[in-house]
């Protein structure tokens, strides 16, 4: 027992001195959370607009309409009317993303269905913005062509003005304008009008699981993504200490091989809760994690610490070299980390490959922890799991064992 | 105490070690001197219990280092030949983990910490990181480590390689000091010079086979009163061997196409005799030189090879 407190002491000694190592290793979580934070809620912040300068020479009620349907929020333009000369100066000084010229007899010509040339001129050093005005004015085009050949024989006639040269038409022609253009939308409004699908929100019954967040489907991922890199450096140690001799030292004391790796379990298995533990923490920063959760979370994290652990003291130390051990390391940690639900969660994969990942250690780590805060996992539900996970665990530590008695100390 | 019987260590084709025998009690330091690759270091390994041997026995304190290896490695002390230390630890932690190891704790390992890092010169930097200590004096905290649990068995695999003069002296002076406490001392070198100054008994090992044991004084007179000649050259066999055979009071102990080596009585005075007769004899001599007798020279008459080829 004391020998275990000495060997302890003496890990979380080197662990602290190493500082880079350290700093890596608690910042993979806080790296990775963070950039999930923004992938998942950068969308937060106004969007880019174009900035498009307007110049009216047609001035009529029509172009009015079509500068206030450009400038609306929904549109992702702000317009300015401006002057020919001011718009022109300012696109060839580099100014806005377009500058777009409704000519005089713009609005009889639209209505008449006869040629008219609404201009645009781009700013060639933007590169997406310009192209966005290009394509609503193609499409204001198309809308006018379709308007057409649905109501262009009452746009006309409204075009022409009244027959008789009167101010006004007369009621019964305006009556039977505004018929034939009700009857052509009527005949159209199931294209034009289609239901509208209303979304409601509404507090959760109680009891009802939580809703789906990108913390809670991410998160676990990132975690145990971070154990498993861990878990390969700490493997390294026991090359670290075979290289530097005092793993023969300690093998010419009176400790054997034994507790000698239940150390290094035990050591690392605290380094790997410490880092997961800070996960957790950035998780409840970023991604608003239920706080109630948390401490079965860590829980969790640290009892399957030991069995990844252990299943990387085997990995390296398969190789009959350090660097052919790091090499068996990863190509067994990238694929489990892929297929394990870190690089893509399982939601996100095809259902044989997500059950494939929810069946690899790391996976079913993944799996519990995305269980618990999630809310779907309780203690009892996580039993079975981490059953299986002790029982793949001791299966690696015996043989990681059984190789470190072997060749592994000496040769 | 070491007790080393029959020992054999063999890996695939290579013997390592060939059916040793040694003791070494407690209050000697029993020496095993041989050039690299003699088997020092795997009997060494043997006797710390890194390495299971092929055949034969070794017990410490009597207790057999395969069949009890806790008993056993108890009041073992091993300095390795490489440097045995947590770099990134300071001197303290270094000497204190490795007194925990041994079962001192708390105070009793703060103090004995103290003890052995003012022993060895380090009492003023145990708190430095070791990655920033000098070659000599990593090796005098290596030896720190390996007699911090005050162990009556010490095993010291050439502890003074790399070392610079003063260092070497220091850990020669701590060497004496603990067998002069009792603790049987075994000291693998292939310095004579240590061995002559340190050993109270000695092996002489080569090729994983001991070749001479005994003190000095019972070596010297296995290198008997004659100085080594050691010529080099080109030399013909056929017409230099009957000739140095008439050569008075000397011995012909190698003689290859671009080597002669020869004991002869007072050999400073007579080099020019023997320099003439070999010329004569058609050889061609390109290098000389005179060794008075001692282990140097015994190594070369029982091998033909000098120590640190």
């Amino acid at each position: 027992m004391s020998f275990l407190l000495h060997a302890l002491r003496k890990d979380l000694l080197l662990r602290l001195a190493d500082r880079t190592a350290l700093a890596m290793w608690l910042g993979i979580p806080l790296v990775l959370g963070g950039l999930m934070s923004l992938a998942f809620n950068g969308g937060a912040g106004p969007s880019p607009k174009a900035q498009v300068w307007l110049v009216d020479q047609d001035d009529s009620a029509l172009s009015q309409i079509l500068v206030g349907a450009l400038d609306s929020p929904s549109m992702p333009l702000s317009v300015e009317l401006v002057e020919l000369e001011v718009g022109e100066a300012r696109i060839e000084d580099g100014q806005g993303s377009a500058l777009i010229v409704v000519p005089a007899g713009f609005a009889k010509a639209l209505l008449q269905e006869t040629p008219t040339t609404l201009s645009v001129v781009t700013n060639p050093s933007q590169t997406i913005l310009p192209h966005i005005v290009t394509d609503l004015t193609d499409t204001l085009g198309e809308v006018h062509f379709y308007l057409h050949r649905i109501v262009g024989g009452p746009l006309k006639k409204m075009a022409a003005g009244p027959a008789d040269q009167q101010s006004f038409f007369p009621d019964p022609e305006l009556i039977a304008l505004s018929l034939q253009v009700n009857e052509a939308v009527k005949g159209l409004q199931d294209l034009l009008f289609p239901p509208l699908i209303e979304l409601a929100e509404a507090p959760l019954p109680a009891g009802q699981k939580q809703p789906f967040s990108f913390g809670t489907m991410m998160l676990p991922g990132i975690i145990l993504m971070s154990l498993m890199f861990i878990a390969q450096g700490l493997a390294d140690e026991l090359w670290a200490e075979r290289d530097g001799g005092t793993w023969a030292r300690l093998l010419a004391s009176p400790i054997g091989v034994g507790p000698l790796l239940f150390s290094k379990l035990l050591s690392g298995a605290l380094t790997m809760g410490l880092v997961a533990g800070l996960g957790l923490l950035a998780g409840l920063l970023l991604f608003d994690l239920p706080l109630g959760l948390l401490p079965l979370a860590f829980l969790w994290s640290l009892a399957v610490a030991p069995a990844l652990l252990s299943m990387f003291f085997l990995f390296g130390t398969l190789g009959s070299t350090r660097r052919a051990s790091s090499l068996l390391s990863n190509v067994f940690l990238f694929p489990l980390i892929m297929a394990g639900g870190s690089f893509f969660p399982f939601e996100a994969m095809p259902d044989f490959l997500a059950n494939i990942g929810r069946m690899t250690p790391n996976g079913r780590a993944v799996a519990g922890l995305g269980g618990i805060l999630s809310g779907e996992l309780g203690l009892v539900d996580l039993l079975v799991p981490l059953a299986a996970l002790v029982a793949v665990g001791a299966l690696c530590y015996s043989l990681a064992l059984a190789r470190v008695r072997g060749r592994f100390a000496t040769s | 105490m070491i007790e080393v019987d029959s020992l054999v260590k063999q890996y695939d084709e290579l013997v390592a070690v060939s059916e040793l025998d040694l003791v070494a009690k407690p209050g000697e330091v029993f020496g095993l001197l041989g050039p690299n690759g003699a088997g020092k270091s795997t009997t060494i390994s043997c006797i710390s219990g890194l390495v299971a041997p092929t055949r034969g026995t070794v017990r410490v304190n009597g207790h057999d280092i395969q069949r009890e290896p806790k008993a056993a490695k108890t009041g073992l002390g091993v300095v390795p030949q490489d440097l045995a230390l947590y770099e990134d630890l300071s001197a303290a932690e270094n000497v204190r983990f490795w007194a925990g190891i041994h079962g001192l704790g708390g105070k009793a390992a703060a103090e004995r910490a103290a003890e052995v890092l003012s022993a060895v010169g380090l009492a003023d930097r145990g708190s430095e990181p070791v990655k920033n200590f000098s070659g000599g004096m990593k090796r005098r905290l290596n030896f720190a480590c390996g007699i911090v649990h005050r162990p009556t068995v010490l095993l010291l695999d050439e502890p003074t390689v790399g070392v610079d003069p003063q260092s070497r002296v220091h850990l020669l002076e701590l060497v004496a000091a603990q067998r002069d406490t009792g603790t049987a001392v075994l000291y693998t070198t292939h310095y004579m010079e240590e061995a002559s100054a340190l050993c109270d008994r000695l092996a002489i090992v080569d090729g994983g086979k001991k070749i001479a044991e005994g003190d000095l004084d019972e070596l010297r007179r296995l290198v008997g009163e004659r100085d080594l000649v050691l010529l080099g050259g080109r030399f013909e066999d056929e017409r230099l061997a009957p000739a140095l055979a008439g050569l008075a009071d000397a011995e012909l102990i190698q003689l290859s196409p671009e080597r002669l080596h020869l004991a002869v009585a007072d050999a400073p005075r007579r080099l020019a005799e023997v320099l003439s007769l070999v010329s004569a004899s058609g050889g061609d001599v390109t290098e000389t030189t005179v060794r008075r007798a001692d282990l140097e020279s015994l190594f070369i008459k029982l091998t033909g090879r000098e120590l640190r080829e």
